[in-house]
C-alpha cells in the first residue's frame, strides 16, 4: 500500500519541529521562565521564522500551507510539549494572520512576508485573552482624512513588547459595533506599560498599551468586528487547544518517567494504585484530547459539514482538561513536581492562561450550549 | 442506634457515631476561656494581616520569583517582634500560653492573605509540637527558653521538623512505609549521644530555624523500631543547611535541604530514642506509630486551617472582583453562573473551617491538647503567676522519676481507637480542606478570567500557593490511605495495607 503523501509530509513536519524544540528550546527553558529578568529568546524566534513556522497560516505562494489547520496544530503541539511560550507566540501571530486574511488583507501579509525582514517586523501583537463580546472595549477610533486614530487603553496585548505591529478591536464613534484596526507600534502615540508580570507563559510577554491619537488602519469594514472575530475564533480556538494538548503530552511524559524510577515504601510509585489512577486519568485526558483534536482538524481541512461544531467541542474540552491534567502532573511527582527541578509546575501555570484565551471559560460554555440548543 | 453504634452489623461501621461526633463529646469539657483566647488570636492575626502582610505579600512573592535565593528575614523578624513564635508556648515554659486550637484560627486568618507567611509560623509550631509530643520535658524546657529569649532579644529562634529524606517519599512516612522504604539518615549510638549522617529535604523554615527536630534511625533496615528524635542546633559541628528549593509558591517559607555529616548530638539533646521507651508496656514501634498519629493529628488540622484561609481568601478576591467589575454594562455579580460559583466557594471555605475545628475538638478530647485543655491544668496555667509556674517546672524536671512517669503516661497510656479517631479525621480534614482550597483558587481564576492571571491581583499567587497544600503533610493520596487505616479498616479483621496493586495479576509486556 502506498503511503499517503500528505500524511508523510505532516510526519516530516512534526519530526522537524520536535528536533527544533529539542535543540533550540529545551536548553534554555529555565532561562525563558525567568523572563522579564532574563533575555528574551530572540534567537529561537528568529530560527522559528527561518523555519517558516510563522508562515504556516499563510497562502501557499507565501510558503504557507494554504489555510490548512493540521500543520498549525502539529507545530503548536510539538513546540508546546517542550515550551508553551513559543507556541503561544506562534498562536498570537496565527490569530492576527487569520483576522487579516478573513478581512481580505492578504496584500498586507504579502508585503510583510514577501521579502526577508527581521522577525520583529513580521510579528503582530494581539490581545489574545480578550473577547470583545464579553469585555468592555476601551479603545475608541476616530476617522481622519488619512485613515483612523486610536485612543484609550488596550489590556494584555500579547507580544506587544516585541512586535512591530498590533491588531486590536476598537469602537468607532457612532458605530453600533466594534471594528478591527492594525497599527504600527513604533509611533509616537503608543505608550507601552512594559511586560505584564503574570502567572505563566513568561516568555510570551504581554503589555498594556495606552494610545493617544495613534494612527491605525481599518481592517475589513467598519462594524465588521464581530463577524471577523467569530470566524477567527472558530478556527483559532482549536489551535489554542493544540497548545494545551502539547502541554498535556509533556506533563504526562514527565509523570510517567518519574513514576518509573521513584520508589515509595519499598516499591515503585508506579505500583501504587492511587498514583496509577492519577496516571490513568492523565492518559485518558491526553489521549481523548489528541483524538478529538486530530478529528477536528481533519474535518476542518476536509471541509466537512460539521467541522466547526466538532472543533469547538474539542477545544472546550481540551482547554479545561489541560488545567486538571497539569495539576495532576505536579501531584504525580509530589514535592518534586512543585519545584523548578521539574517542568510540571510551569506547565500547570501555562495551562491557566490557555483557559482564558478568547475570553473566560464559563461564558464560552454557556454560549456553546445556546448555539447547539438553537441549532 | 446507641452511642457506640453496636447495632451496626457492617464491619467498620461500629464506631460511626463516636468517630463523627467529636465536638458533641468535647464541648462540655472545654474550658470556657478558650473562646475568648480564640477571638483574641483572630484579632492579632487580622491586625498583622492588614498592617504588614497585605501591603507586602505580592512584592515579596515577586522578589523571590526574581531571586529564589532570597530569604525574607524581615518577615521572620516582624513575626518575632509581634511575639508570634511564643504565642502558643504554654506559660509554664515561659510562653504566652494561648491554647493550641486558637493557633488554627490564627493561621487561617493569615493564610487568607498569604499562605507562605502562615506556613512560616505554622512550621515553627510543627517543629515545636513534634518536640512536645516526645514528652522530653527538660529538652522542651530548654528549647522553649531559647525561643522566649530570642523574642526578648529581637533575634528569632525557630524550630523546624526534619523528616522527609531524598530517597523516602511523601513527607510523613508512617511506620509501615518506613520499614519497606529506603531511609538513609543514620543515627549511630556512641558514648554520650548519637552520631548522625544523612540528609533531609523539603524542610519548611530550615534556613530560618535555630533548632531542627530531626528524625533519624539507629538501624536503617528496621527504622520504625529504632527511630530517634534529635534536637539539632544549627551551630552543631557537621550540620549544614545545604540549599533552598526553587518552588512554585509559598515563597515566604523556604524549603531547605539539611545535611548531617558525622554530626554529634549529645544525650541531653536526644528527645526520644529506643532506650527511653525500654520497659514501657508498648514497643518502640508502637510508640512511634502513636507519635506519628498524634503529630499528624495536629499538623494536618493545621494544613486544613491554612486551606480554609486560602479558600476564604480566594472567595474574597472573587467576590470583590465581581462586585466591582462591570461586563457589558452590568456588574459581574449579577451573572447567575457567577452567583452559583460564589456559592460553591463559600461552601468550600466553610467546609474546610468546620473540619479543622472538629479535628481540634478531637485533639483536645483524645490527642496532644488533652492535658493542656483539661480544666484544672488550663485554669492553673491562667491563674497562677508565670514565675511560680516556671519554678514548679524547674523543680519537676529535676526529678527524673517524675519526668519518666509523665512520659510513660503520655506515650503508652492511650487507647489506639482514640488516637485513630483523631488521626483519621485529621487526614480527612487535610485532604478535603486542601482540595477545597485548590478548587476555590481555581474558581477565582475562572471568574476573573484574564485579570486573574496578573500578578498584581493576587489570585494567581493564591493558586500557586494552594497547590502545595495537596502535597505536604503527606500527599492527599497518602492521606486517603490514612483515612482508611484509621477510620474504616481498623475494625475489619481481613484488612491488609500497602500491598502491591498489581500483585497476582498478569503483567502486560507491551
Amino acid at each position: 500500500m502506498q503511503a499517503d503523501p500528505i500524511a508523510k509530509e505532516y510526519q516530516m513536519l512534526e519530526s522537524s519541529v520536535q528536533e527544533f524544540a529539542k535543540k533550540v528550546l529545551k536548553p534554555r527553558l529555565e532561562e525563558n521562565d525567568r523572563f522579564p529578568w532574563s533575555e528574551f529568546f530572540t534567537d529561537a524566534v528568529e530560527k522559528a521564522v527561518e523555519l517558516e513556522y510563522f508562515h504556516v497560516s499563510l497562502p501557499e505562494e507565501l510558503n504557507g500551507w494554504g489555510g490548512k489547520l493540521s500543520p498549525l496544530n502539529l507545530i503548536l503541539k510539538s513546540i508546546s510539549e517542550v515550551d508553551a511560550s513559543l507556541a503561544a507566540i506562534l498562536l498570537t501571530n496565527a490569530v492576527s494572520q487569520e483576522l487579516l486574511l478573513s478581512a481580505g488583507e492578504a496584500e498586507f501579509l504579502r508585503e510583510l512576508f514577501g521579502r526577508h525582514k527581521p522577525s520583529r517586523d513580521l510579528l503582530t501583537a494581539y490581545p489574545l485573552l480578550m473577547n470583545p463580546e464579553e469585555n468592555e472595549i476601551e479603545l475608541s477610533a476616530e476617522k481622519t482624512t488619512s485613515g483612523y486614530t486610536l485612543s484609550g487603553r488596550a489590556e494584555y496585548v500579547v507580544m506587544a513588547p516585541f512586535s512591530r505591529w498590533a491588531l486590536m478591536p476598537a469602537q468607532v464613534e457612532k458605530c453600533q459595533r466594534y471594528s478591527f484596526f492594525l497599527m504600527d507600534l513604533d509611533q509616537k502615540g503608543v505608550k507601552s506599560e512594559g511586560p505584564v508580570f503574570s502567572m505563566g507563559l513568561h516568555a510570551c510577554p504581554a503589555a498594556d498599551l495606552i494610545l493617544a491619537n495613534a494612527e491605525a488602519r481599518l481592517i475589513g469594514k467598519e462594524d465588521e468586528g464581530p463577524e471577523l472575530f467569530e470566524r477567527m475564533v472558530t478556527r483559532m480556538l482549536p489551535a489554542a487547544a493544540s497548545v494545551a494538548c502539547g502541554l498535556m503530552r509533556g506533563s504526562l511524559r514527565e509523570a510517567i518517567q518519574y513514576a518509573r524510577k521513584r520508589k515509595q515504601g519499598g516499591r515503585n510509585i508506579f505500583d501504587w494504585s492511587e498514583l496509577r489512577l492519577i496516571l490513568s486519568d492523565m492518559m485518558e485526558k491526553a489521549n481523548v484530547s489528541q483524538i478529538l483534536l486530530d478529528h477536528a482538524f481533519r474535518a476542518a481541512d476536509g471541509r466537512e459539514s460539521k467541522w466547526a461544531e466538532d472543533a469547538c467541542t474539542a477545544a472546550i474540552y481540551i482547554l479545561d482538561a489541560a488545567s486538571d491534567l497539569t495539576s495532576n502532573g505536579i501531584q504525580a511527582l509530589g514535592g518534586y513536581g512543585y519545584t523548578k527541578h521539574s517542568f510540571q509546575e510551569r506547565r500547570f501555570r501555562d495551562a491557566q492562561h490557555l483557559r482564558s484565551v478568547f475570553g473566560t471559560m464559563n461564558p464560552r460554555r454557556l454560549d456553546y450550549v445556546e448555539r447547539n440548543f438553537n441549532r | 442506634m446507641t452511642l457506640s453504634g453496636t447495632m451496626h452489623s457492617i464491619p467498620g461501621m461500629d464506631n460511626w457515631f463516636l468517630d463523627n461526633s467529636l465536638s458533641l463529646q468535647a464541648i462540655s469539657g472545654q474550658p470556657k476561656g478558650m473562646q475568648k483566647e480564640i477571638e483574641e488570636m483572630i484579632g492579632i492575626a487580622i491586625r498583622f494581616k492588614e498592617e504588614f502582610v497585605r501591603p507586602r505579600a505580592l512584592e515579596m512573592d515577586k522578589r523571590i520569583q526574581r531571586d529564589h535565593s532570597y530569604l525574607p528575614w524581615e518577615w521572620v523578624e516582624e513575626a518575632n517582634r509581634r511575639g508570634f513564635f511564643t504565642l502558643c508556648i504554654p506559660k509554664i515554659f515561659g510562653g504566652q500560653g494561648y491554647c493550641f486550637p486558637a493557633l488554627a484560627y490564627f493561621m487561617e486568618e493569615i493564610a487568607s492573605e498569604c499562605l507562605g507567611m502562615a506556613n512560616l509560623i505554622g512550621a515553627h509550631y510543627l517543629g515545636l509540637g513534634t518536640l512536645i509530643v516526645t514528652w522530653n520535658l527538660p529538652l522542651v524546657t530548654k528549647v522553649c527558653e531559647e525561643i522566649v529569649a530570642g523574642e526578648k532579644a529581637g533575634k528569632a529562634c525557630l524550630v523546624s521538623l526534619a523528616m522527609t529524606e531524598p530517597t523516602s517519599g511523601s513527607d510523613t512516612p508512617e511506620p509501615e512505609l518506613l520499614d519497606k522504604g529506603q531511609v538513609a539518615c543514620h543515627a549511630k549510638k556512641v558514648k554520650g549521644g548519637y552520631r548522625v549522617n544523612g540528609s533531609k529535604i523539603f524542610i519548611s523554615n530550615g534556613h530560618f530555624s535555630t533548632w531542627h527536630v530531626t528524625v533519624a534511625f539507629e538501624d536503617l533496615k528496621h527504622p520504625s523500631e529504632t527511630s530517634v528524635f534529635l534536637a539539632v542546633r544549627t551551630d552543631t559541628e557537621g550540620f549544614k543547611i545545604a540549599g533552598k528549593e526553587s518552588k512554585m509558591g509559598q515563597l515566604a517559607c523556604p524549603a531547605s535541604e539539611l545535611v548531617y555529616n558525622d554530626c554529634f548530638i549529645p544525650d541531653e539533646r536526644v528527645a526520644l530514642c529506643p532506650d527511653h521507651t525500654r520497659g514501657f508496656s508498648r514497643t518502640h514501634r508502637e510508640i512511634y506509630q502513636h507519635l506519628f498519629d498524634d503529630l499528624c493529628s495536629i499538623s494536618r488540622a493545621g494544613v486544613c486551617a491554612l486551606s480554609a484561609g486560602a479558600a476564604r481568601g480566594a472567595y474574597e478576591d472573587a467576590l470583590n472582583f465581581v462586585a466591582t467589575t462591570k461586563k457589558k454594562g452590568d456588574y459581574l455579580i449579577n451573572a447567575e453562573w457567577v452567583q452559583c460559583r460564589l456559592a460553591d466557594m463559600y461552601k468550600n471555605a466553610l467546609v474546610a473551617r468546620l473540619l479543622y475545628v472538629e479535628t481540634n475538638y478531637g485533639n483536645g478530647l483524645y490527642g496532644v491538647y488533652r492535658m493542656l485543655q483539661s480544666k484544672p491544668a488550663y485554669y492553673a496555667s491562667k491563674c497562677l503567676p508565670k514565675r511560680f509556674l516556671g519554678w514548679a517546672l524547674k523543680a519537676a524536671i529535676k526529678r527524673d522519676w517524675l519526668v519518666r512517669f509523665m512520659r510513660r503516661m503520655q506515650l503508652s497510656g492511650y487507647k489506639a481507637a482514640h488516637v485513630q479517631r483523631t488521626a483519621g479525621l485529621a487526614a480527612l480534614a487535610k485532604m478535603t480542606g486542601s482540595d477545597a482550597a485548590h478548587e476555590n483558587c481555581q474558581l477565582a481564576m475562572e471568574i476573573m478570567g484574564a485579570s486573574g492571571l496578573r500578578h498584581t491581583l493576587g489570585a494567581e499567587k493564591r493558586l500557586r500557593d494552594a497547590k502545595l497544600l495537596q502535597i505536604y503533610e503527606g500527599t492527599n493520596q497518602i492521606n486517603r490511605l490514612d483515612i482508611f487505616r484509621n477510620l474504616i479498616g481498623r475494625s475489619v479483621p481481613a484488612v491488609r495495607m500497602h500491598e502491591d496493586t498489581m500483585k497476582g495479576r498478569t503483567k502486560h509486556a507491551g
